[in-house]
């Protein structure tokens, strides 16, 4: 080897150990997760100084600091959205629009905004039980057009406004005051907007930052289903899937992109991935009822429109993970529970009917103990049982669930003994 | 019997007048429709939202313009129309270097890593300067300057090779270890490049400057297929998606593209004709160091 080319190993091997171990030290100390900071004007800074946005933040950098640094943390930010391109009126907001220092602004934007640039999101959104129904069981036909009960399947076989108009019994029974600080807050996910849009999108997605890893958390749905009526949050935890991501939660990709997802990055799911994301092969929703065969919530549970082919859509979340006889036996035994229930449920209803017919008890709800304990039968036992048992939550299927049906139900006969001693 | 020094003879092809530019522009045109495709897959995630339909304009242009160079060589109009668009090639990857940077930066103090790492590749749009410097320099000289400068700039692609696989690997904290191996074949050939840039090489050196191309146009094709595996692990089936966002399917081909360039920047250059002054001077030193002898 010439003298020359010896000096150019040499070179080329000393510069790349130099070169590797001064990468591998910058990742370390300079730009790795732990490493310095900076700080660099931004394309967000760059654009959104512009003409009535500049006003924005010259304001609310001062007077509201938390939006504004939200915003400056989001991907809307780093791709030069706008203050007003959320906030500016849209066709059909003249009610909603306010003069903000002789700006033109929608203070709230409604999905009707977010539709400028989401429209498939939002589309999907308005299509499901979280928007206009959600609404309607909180407030009965109140507020809606008859448009607008048709266009969001809210009337019965025979045309008429379901459950006859009326909000949720339990409305009527704590007033609108209690109402508005409990029910309403979890419903307003779908509250009518005065543009004729149903739905608030940052009830899922954090409010100027809107970050999709929010979204994807089990906690963001937990917010609103938990409780005794629809304990989701509660099964999931307690399901295999719950429990594996809460001792696993860090090797979660929450933040990967869109439509990418597999089980590389979601190693067990959690609700948004089963409910809503592009998974494996299958195509991302933001309608949460597309991949269900059952409407579970009713007194009694009943099969969707399209039931069969949601369920193979789900199968093929499953499938990522499960194989095919496993799948088929979750959901033939998950099956076999809510039939239990909706038989339960209408045994009380039988019981609850023939004393209504006799006369013993009047035809409004809630009025005595064994309206009390029918309506537990079917609204928190029954769901419980059914939502246990599609979605693994062995206790809620079992002491949570059937076992109090059952209980609920001898208490109820025994109640309705009573009351036949009585008269 | 085969013999290496015999596989230098089909090299004397490329002596012949023009055949090393039009070669090059031929692959500088393959450059700018693959940059093309890599971008529209890339910004296809944000429906190209604003700016990001810049390059996808423009790559169509450089691919007509360094045509329009290498089929009409000897016009006139055909160099300008080239050389405004490679320059715009370059204005194009330095502001897209800038329009990555600041989108994802905030305006407060945070992480470099936010900043370089876990965001749009900052690397990545710098790819357009780099294309169009060495498509201007393939059909701006021609001999040894040529041949040194467009060295100097496959070094250059290399670093920006490097930095791009180290920030999209510093994603994965290194890990597993072997996605350090762009760094080492990456360091390798920029050291490499930029040694024989500035010097008239002795054949060993040229058989090591070839051994680094080919060690990483063999990196490039391995990572091409770590990155197809990434992209299909833990689906049922092909999940197009994660071809587009997550493993990108042509960042580890760059690495080919490189060794590719460098190997065709070191090919023969056309023998200039020497000019009478040197000639005589020639003759005269051959005069009078022949009574010495």
């Amino acid at each position: 080897m010439q003298p020359s080319t010896r000096r150019m190993v040499a070179i080329v091997g000393l510069g790349t150990i130099v070169g590797v171990i001064m990468l591998l030290l910058s990742y370390r100390y300079v730009i790795g997760p732990k490493g310095v900071k900076a700080s660099l004007p931004t394309l967000s800074a760059v654009t959104v100084v512009q003409g009535k946005n500049k006003s924005c933040l010259d304001c609310h950098e001062k007077k509201t600091p938390g939006i504004v640094h939200q915003f400056f943390d989001s991907k809307h930010a780093g791709r030069g959205v706008q203050c007003l391109d959320c906030h500016k009126p849209v066709e059909g907001q003249e009610k909603l629009t306010k003069e903000h220092y002789q700006v033109a602004i929608v203070a709230k934007p409604t999905p009707n905004n977010c539709a400028q640039c989401h429209e498939k999101e939002v589309k999907e959104f308005t299509a499901s039980n979280h928007a206009a129904r959600s609404w309607y069981a909180v407030t009965g036909a109140k507020g809606f057009s008859q448009e607008e009960l048709a266009k969001y399947h809210l009337l019965d076989a025979t045309g008429q406004p379901l459950n006859k108009g009326k909000p949720n019994v339990i409305y009527t029974l704590i007033g609108k005051d209690a109402a508005s600080q409990s029910c309403q807050v979890c419903h307003g996910i779908g509250k009518k907007n005065e543009d004729g849009s149903f739905g608030d999108c940052t009830k899922c997605h954090l409010r100027h930052n809107f970050d999709i890893a929010q979204a994807r958390k089990p906690e963001t749905c937990g917010q609103c289903h938990l409780g005794p009526d629809h304990p989701q949050i509660e099964i999931y935890n307690e399901s295999a899937h719950g429990t594996f991501y809460q001792a696993n939660k860090e090797k979660f990709n929450m933040e990967a992109p869109a439509g990418t997802l597999t089980v590389k990055d979601f190693p067990a799911p959690t609700c948004a991935t089963c409910h809503m994301s592009a998974f494996g092969n299958v195509q991302g929703t933001h309608n949460v009822g597309e991949r269900l065969k059952w409407y579970l919530a009713p007194e009694l549970a009943k099969v969707r429109q399209n039931g069969e082919q949601n369920r193979e859509t789900m199968k093929a979340i499953c499938l990522n993970c499960h194989t095919q006889n496993f799948v088929e036996e979750q959901m033939t035994g998950a099956e076999k529970v809510i039939a239990l229930s909706n038989e339960n449920v209408e045994k009380g209803k039988a019981l609850l009917d023939s004393l209504r017919q006799a006369g013993l008890i009047g035809q409004g709800p809630l009025k005595t103990p064994l309206e009390f304990l029918y309506f537990e039968l079917w609204h928190h036992e029954g769901r419980r049982a059914r939502f246990g048992a599609v979605m693994g939550g062995a206790d809620f299927v079992n002491w949570h669930g059937i076992y109090e049906q059952k209980k609920a139900l001898v208490e109820m006969e025994a109640e309705a003994k009573e009351l036949e001693k009585k008269h | 019997m085969l013999k290496i020094k015999n596989l230098r003879t089909p090299m004397l092809i490329f002596s012949r007048k023009n055949l090393k530019t039009k070669l090059l522009l031929s692959i500088m045109a393959l450059n700018f429709s693959l940059l093309g495709v890599d971008v529209a897959m890339a910004h296809s995630q944000n429906n190209f939202f604003r700016w990001e339909i810049i390059p996808l304009i423009y790559c169509p242009l450089a691919v007509l313009a360094t045509l329009g160079r290498l089929f009409f060589l000897d016009k006139l109009w055909s160099k300008r129309i080239f050389k405004v668009s490679m320059w715009l090639g370059v204005a194009v990857g330095v502001i897209g270097t800038f329009f990555h940077l600041t989108g994802n930066a905030s305006s407060h103090w945070e992480p470099l890593y936010k900043i370089v790492v876990d965001g749009s590749p900052v690397a990545a749009p710098i790819a357009f300067a780099g294309v169009s410097l060495f498509a201007l320099v393939s059909e701006g000289t021609v001999g040894l300057e040529r041949r040194s400068k467009l060295l100097t700039l496959v070094g250059y692609g290399f670093l920006g090779a490097v930095l791009a696989a180290f920030f999209d690997h510093a994603r994965l904290n290194f890990e597993p270890v072997y996605t350090i191996i762009p760094l080492i074949t990456g360091i390798m050939a920029i050291f490499s490049c930029l040694w024989l840039a500035k010097r008239s090489p002795d054949r060993g050196e040229e058989y090591f400057f070839l051994a680094v191309l080919a060690l990483n146009l063999f990196a490039g094709l391995l990572g091409f297929v770590f990155h197809v595996l990434g992209d299909l692990a833990g689906t049922q089936g092909i999940v197009f998606a994660r071809f587009l966002y997550r493993n990108p399917l042509l960042g580890p081909l760059l690495f080919c593209n490189l060794a590719l360039l460098g190997g065709l920047s070191i090919i023969p250059e056309p023998v200039e004709p020497m000019l009478e002054w040197q000639k005589e001077i020639l003759k005269k030193s051959k005069e009078e160091l022949l009574p010495i002898r």
